[in-house]
């Protein structure tokens, strides 16, 4: 094997691997500092939801296995006094021990309102955006994922409610009393809160997300920049022709 | 020893990953015109941004590299596990601009299970997310879930002899037609008949269920896409729980069914020949492992105490064993419920289902009834090799479209891949582990999920999880959905690059 040789062709050879490397990283950190500039903007205070009442258990989840841990399942039920906020961490963690007691739950209505006969389901979530921060594309402050429970709203409830959390909304946040159904028969055995009175606790409201001005120039220019190589091609493609 | 690619090969390689490459602004330019038609300004210049860059880098790639030559078996393998990578990357930068991922890790994340039918995702305030970004997302899973290269394919219809081998690459190994184009045209004819018929069903019950009509539009598209091509996506938190619908839930069933089956059983369908999915190998196996780990999971569930009536043991239990063996990640409860409500056994038939996944040339995952099917068989052969004289001859065979005999390299190929699937579902669970926050149960179950590209999850998979574990679960993703042989030649390939001879 000529060394003196090889050796020219393995840089070559590497040279190959890096530079596709170096455009990917060029174009990831040319949108990072195009993110960065985007007009987004600490959370609107007016979204945080004041004066809730501290969740069960200091809100900490206690995690109950199945058939493992059914003393824990207690325990847990000892400490949850009957009118005490719940969270879906809470009740995800344990449902066994909220079983059949009157509790609250707060959270931001989202989605829709499937009704059925004399109510109908909504989807209530109480994470970070739907008590805290606001809907994410307002603003920069990440706070996980989505959780939620299900909750089966009478009529008479469902009336008062104003709008549904979505894209560009957040929906009306509620207090509601009632209690968990850890298998309801009425949902196909699925985990449900039911709940018996309601209170609005901020009302729905839109929200707009300013234009994104450096990312509408950037996307123009490479959109001609995209014509005009492609023009180039076809050219070229005829003149080979 | 290894030689060392020739800059031909490279050139070849690169020439048809631009093609790809183009391919991947379409994908971005359909979701665009929805964000126009919504006024949804940032999504649009995101997504417009994201196919421009696809577009100037394709065009200037196959202009550059412009080659006649024919690719073989190693250029088709390397092509195609570089254009899931570059795909993962290149489709991540709209995803990443709509404000709803932390690092671009994340969104490059999502963007890989998108691809890959797999559903896992650490997308943030999906509740609020836009329009066309959600349909973004689903796009994503048809888009990998009929294959990336197959968009070239019934695209760029010329060369279709050539670039067989890219089809093949890709985890397809049913050629249903005499020529890769109309094979290709084909998958996508059977996904837009199903697409059609699909989301029309999915339009009734979503209508049905208390939905408005366009919500209805929007929402069955979408889960018409993630559910045909296995995927697991929604376009809400709680997936198909949100619904309450036993209507919807059949009609995600008859599709996450449909998407489990090979499009060459598909074909038989098609002309009629309905005995084949009695008699294939393929469904056979596949109809016993669903049969075995349901009865399992649900004897869990009943046993346990998690659920006691039929209703939550179907619409529950059942479903997700479903959603499990067929890839598709789709869930009717909360993922935590799997380790604190739902026992032991029914999880663990819920991993195992996961595990075995789908028809091969097919949009799910894991490690496929065919070779679940053919190792079976091969073992029933070596049994009865001992019980009889050794003079007999003992020759197994198998259905598939037709009566096959069982050769030894196909028992050997099958099982390396399982063996192959085995082992990276056990070094996912090993790395989770390493964290010490969960126990294996939970990392098994989140590693097995991620492998074999189905998209249940325990609740590992989450923003705030560590970035090895990350990266490990991408790669699986990645592993997983091109069924290891051209991620290895890939790899091969850029060792044969460094340390190869001329």
């Amino acid at each position: 094997v000529n060394l003196a040789r090889s050796r020219p062709r393995r840089e070559h050879a590497i040279a190959v691997l890096i530079v596709p490397i170096v455009i990917i990283a060029v174009i990831f950190g040319v949108v990072i500092v195009l993110d960065n500039a985007a007009p987004r903007t600490e959370p609107n205070p007016t979204m945080m939801v004041e004066g809730l009442a501290v969740p069960a258990l200091g809100g900490e989840p206690t995690r109950c296995i199945r058939g493992t841990s059914e003393d824990r399942v207690l325990e847990v039920r000892g400490q949850v006094v009957e009118g005490a906020r719940i969270t879906s961490a809470l009740v995800n963690a344990c449902p066994a021990a909220f079983e059949d007691i009157e509790l609250t739950y707060v959270g931001e209505v989202v989605g829709h309102f499937l009704e059925r006969g004399g109510g109908g389901w909504v989807q209530v979530n109480d994470d970070e955006y739907a008590l805290r921060s606001g809907p994410l594309p307002s603003h920069d402050r990440f706070g996980g994922t989505n959780s939620s429970l299900a909750v089966w709203l009478p009529a008479e409830l469902a009336a008062e409610l104003t709008g549904f959390g979505g894209p560009g909304r957040r929906g009306d946040v509620v207090e509601l009393a009632g209690s968990v159904v850890r298998t309801d028969p009425e949902d196909g055995g699925g985990l449900t809160f039911r709940a018996q009175s309601m209170r609005v606790l901020a009302p729905s409201v839109t929200f707009e997300t300013p234009l994104h001005v450096p990312q509408a120039i950037a996307s123009v220019v490479l959109a001609l920049l995209a014509l005009a190589v492609g023009l180039g091609l076809r050219r070229s493609r005829r003149r080979t022709r | 020893m290894y030689i060392r690619p020739a800059r031909a090969d490279l050139r070849i390689i690169g020439y048809y990953l631009s093609k790809v490459i183009i391919g991947l602004a379409i994908v971005q330019a359909i979701p665009a015109v929805l964000a126009l038609i919504l006024g949804e300004w940032n999504d649009l210049t995101a997504l417009v941004l994201g196919a421009s860059l696809c577009l100037i880098i394709g065009f200037v790639g196959e202009w550059r590299l412009a080659t006649r030559r024919p690719l073989t078996w190693a250029h088709g393998a390397v092509t195609v596990a570089l254009a899931w990578l570059l795909g993962a990357l290149l489709l991540a930068v709209p995803l990443y601009l709509s404000g709803h991922f932390g690092s671009m890790l994340d969104a490059v994340f999502d963007t890989m299970s998108g691809l890959t039918a797999t559903g896992l995702t650490v997308l943030q305030d999906l509740d609020h997310l836009s329009y066309s970004m959600n349909t973004y997302r689903h796009l994503l899973h048809f888009t990998g879930g009929q294959g990336i290269v197959i968009v070239v394919l019934s695209l760029f219809a010329a060369g279709g002899a050539k670039i067989g081998t890219l089809y093949i690459s890709e985890g397809r190994d049913d050629r249903i037609l005499p020529n890769f184009i109309r094979t290709a045209r084909f998958i996508y004819t059977v996904a837009a008949v199903y697409g059609i018929f699909g989301t029309a069903a999915l339009w009734v019950a979503l209508v049905e269920a208390g939905l408005p009509p366009l919500a209805s539009l929007h929402h069955g598209s979408n889960i018409f896409m993630a559910a045909f091509d296995t995927g697991g996506f929604n376009t809400n938190s709680t997936s198909i729980a949100f619904y309450h619908s036993a209507g919807v839930e059949s009609v995600v069933m008859v599709l996450m069914i449909a998407g489990t089956l090979s499009f060459g059983l598909h074909y038989q369908l098609w002309r009629g020949q309905r005995r084949e999915l009695f008699r294939h190998i393929e469904t056979r196996s596949l109809a016993v492992t669903l049969a075995g780990l349901s009865i399992l999971a649900m004897f869990g569930l009943a046993r346990s105490g998690a659920y006691t009536e039929t209703g939550g043991l179907f619409r529950k239990g059942f479903f997700t064993l479903l959603s499990a063996q067929t890839n598709t990640g789709f869930v009717v409860t909360s993922g935590t419920l799997y380790v604190t409500d739902w026992g032991t056994l029914a999880p663990a038939a819920i991993v195992g289902a996961m595990a075995l996944g789908g028809m091969g040339s097919s949009t799910a995952g894991g490690i496929k009834a065919i070779r679940v099917g053919i190792t079976f068989k091969a073992l029933v052969a070596d049994v009865r090799r001992l019980l009889l004289p050794e003079s007999a001859l003992v020759v197994a065979t198998y259905h598939s479209q037709r009566r096959r005999i069982l050769r030894d390299d196909l028992v050997r190929g099958a099982t390396t891949i399982l063996l192959l699937y085995i082992v990276t579902y056990l070094g996912g669970a090993m790395v989770g582990l390493f964290y010490g926050e969960w126990d294996i149960t939970e990392t098994l179950f989140e590693s097995v999920s991620a492998a074999s590209n189905a998209g249940l999850s325990v609740g590992i998979a989450a923003p705030d999880m560590p970035v090895v574990l990350q990266l490990t679960y991408l790669v699986q993703m990645w592993l997983g959905r091109l069924e290891f042989i051209a991620a290895f030649a890939f790899i091969g390939y850029g060792i044969s690059l460094v340390r190869g001879r001329s």
